[in-house]
């Protein structure tokens, strides 16, 4: 695998994009909830991905204009043996292929670190404010932005697994604490991790669904399921009174 | 993620426990809040003895 001078450029460009992607994602997580970001080639990441990176170099071209009007008008400036605009010796190296001097080099590579450390950090304190993260919460985590948190300690969010279908239909399901849950990037639960967890069967019949208890020795402490054997799951908040 | 918080898991537990084991035995004694949530006493009732049903006899009871 050879990587090319456009692409190793591309990434280049793309980093401070790519850094607002993050940022967004960072900020924007509060509480309990963690749901992963969109797949790179989901149309929401490429635009977070090539908006944020136009909108970050829009302004970090207009920091070097304003530079040159200011000392163009006669401002202190200090005066370098180098052209220290790093677009201007982009464009230099990509288009014309004029060779570039160590110096504008470092100065190239610098303006796009620094531009990429501001624009995560600016938009995760973004991201991160009350009005920005409410308003992100939908586009964040989708359907899990209204899943039921334990708000205390004398709170715990139970969920009601249905899992494997028996020979004659009967389900069988699992109730017990959520210790934790994954999920993937299109918000699907992938797994879960009960604990003092109960088995219980479901049947469907003409009447209405039947839940009966299963007959055990001993309860089961933990309990791992992923996503091929979650059929369906409810939560439900219960509160512990003394 | 974690929707539950540590002291919230070992709460559940201890609940769990207190109703051997069963969330359909503490669901029993179970009641819905004003609010609509589930509230599940940390202690299931005891059984009421032979001297809680006696009947009373002049603010006493009579037992046996």
């Amino acid at each position: 695998m050879t990587f090319s001078f456009n692409l190793v450029l591309g990434l280049f460009l793309l980093a401070p994009g790519l850094a607002i992607f993050a940022g967004v994602y960072h900020g924007g997580e509060q509480g309990p909830i963690r749901s992963p970001p969109p797949p790179p080639g989901s149309i929401l990441a490429l635009a977070i991905v090539t908006v944020g990176a136009l909108i970050a170099h829009f302004v970090g071209a207009a920091v070097f204009l304003i530079q040159d009007v200011y000392c163009a008008q006669g401002g202190s400036c200090l005066r370098v043996s180098y052209d220290p605009n790093a677009y201007a010796t982009l464009f230099n190296v990509a288009l014309l292929r004029q060779p570039v001097t160590g110096l504008e080099a470092f100065s190239l590579l610098f303006t796009i670190i620094a531009l990429t450390a501001a624009s995560f950090f600016i938009t995760r304190r973004i991201a991160a404010a009350p009005a920005t993260a409410t308003a992100l919460r939908g586009v964040l985590y989708g359907w899990l932005a209204d899943v039921v948190v334990a708000s205390g300690a004398d709170e715990a969010v139970l969920a009601y697994v249905l899992s494997d279908v028996q020979d004659d239909g009967t389900l069988v399901g699992y109730e017990g604490v959520v210790a934790n849950m994954t999920t993937n990037a299109d918000k699907e639960v992938t797994s879960v991790l009960l604990s003092s967890c109960e088995t219980f069967y479901l049947r469907v019949t003409a009447s209405g669904v039947l839940r009966r208890k299963a007959i055990r020795t001993s309860r089961i402490p933990q309990l791992y399921l992923d996503r091929s054997r979650i059929k369906n799951i409810a939560f439900e908040r219960v509160r512990f009174k003394p | 993620m974690k929707i539950n918080s540590p002291q919230s898991i070992a709460a559940a537990e201890e609940v769990f426990r207190n109703y051997a084991g069963s969330w359909t035995a503490a669901r029993e004694a179970a009641y819905r809040d004003a609010d609509g949530v589930l509230v599940i006493p940390k202690h299931p009732r005891e059984a009421p003895t032979a001297r809680d049903e006696a009947p009373l006899v002049e603010g006493r009871r009579k037992i046996g």
